[in-house]
């Protein structure tokens, strides 16, 4: 029985924060006095594990009490190196253009290269800040909670969709100007949107997918 | 009871500290004497008795350490502090006034 108080504690915060292992150490030992206390006083084995289970009470109720006040969530999403990414994100949009405008009528090649390199690091940068730093999800969130959740990871709401999918217009855009202008073959450059259109699709296709498995 | 129960839940720091008062202690032991000492007729809850010791320990009133026992789980003491000492008289002075008071203040409906 005395195993059993010790692996009903240890379910009871199964799911708690890290920082609530001395907590649960304290509570395994108080109820394990009170359960050896209650024996002593000619209590059965089983009367005393229920004695000393209910007087617990609520550990969810104390764990929220306890830690709420400082979710951990939130100080994740303000972290500087997440800020920093997005920074260094935008500011390579902004400034994948200045190796084409720099390198024209020298090296067109290399300076579109280097512009789909800009491109390409700026939202790998996006899409691994959204993945790295997504929201734990709460333990003990309600069903209203969970459907709301189910609704954020909609492929709509995917973060590193959106950011994919705001490169891919960006990038067609570029490539139909710069094909269009070196190529001059304007009648069927246009080819490249409905491209970009198929594309996005896929790419919806590939979130919708991963997200099913999840 | 339950009404009294929640009179005396606002006094939980005083209840804990004042067993302190006496010699360190440990949760359970805490909690036994505040049975004993109420004669059985009024016990924390245990969420209660959590909540109240990481409170005082916020606020400096006691510190805690975990003992070392030989058998069993180690037991987590908690020590008051002399702040604490100061808070626990504060709140007894505290108490005696507003007892006090309401005394008086009830008396009156009794015609006494």
């Amino acid at each position: 029985m005395r195993e059993k108080l010790i692996a009903y504690i240890d379910y009871l915060f199964e799911k708690a924060p890290e920082q609530a292992e001395e907590l649960k150490n304290e509570i395994k030992s108080n109820t394990l006095d009170r359960y050896d206390d209650l024996l002593s006083k000619g209590m059965s084995e089983d009367d005393a594990f229920y004695a000393a289970t209910a007087s617990i009470g609520d550990v969810n109720a104390l764990l929220r009490d306890l830690y709420s006040s400082k979710p951990s969530i939130p100080a994740e999403k303000r972290s500087p190196a997440r800020a920093l990414m997005l920074s260094l994100a935008v500011a390579l949009y902004i400034l994948c253009v200045v190796p084409v405008i720099a390198l024209e009528g020298i090296n067109d090649i290399l300076g579109v290269c280097l512009m789909f390199v800009m491109i390409a690091v700026a939202t790998a940068l996006i899409i691994y800040r959204a993945t790295a730093f997504k929201q734990r999800k709460n333990p003990d969130a309600s069903q209203s909670e969970q459907i709301k959740t189910r609704e954020l990871n909609r492929v709509e709401h995917n973060p590193a969709y959106h950011a994919i999918s705001g490169a891919l217009w960006t990038l067609a855009v570029a490539a139909y100007l710069i094909v269009s202008f070196g190529t001059h073959a304007w009648n069927i450059t246009w080819l490249i949107f409905p491209i970009a259109v198929a594309v996005q699709n896929i790419i919806r296709s590939v979130f919708a997918l991963a997200g099913g498995t999840k | 009871m339950s009404i009294a129960s929640d009179l005396i839940r606002g006094h939980t720091d005083a209840l804990i500290l004042s067993v302190l008062m006496r010699a360190d202690s440990y949760g359970y032991e805490i909690n036994k004497r505040i049975f004993s000492a109420s004669s059985g007729a009024y016990e924390l809850k245990e969420a209660t008795l959590y909540t109240a010791f990481k409170r005082l320990e916020e606020t400096g009133a006691v510190v805690s350490y975990w003992g070392d026992q030989d058998a069993g789980a180690r037991r987590k003491y908690y020590h008051i502090t002399l702040a604490g000492q100061k808070t626990y008289r504060r709140m007894v002075d505290e108490w005696r006034e507003a007892r006090t008071i309401i005394n008086a203040l009830l008396d009156e409906g009794e015609g006494k």
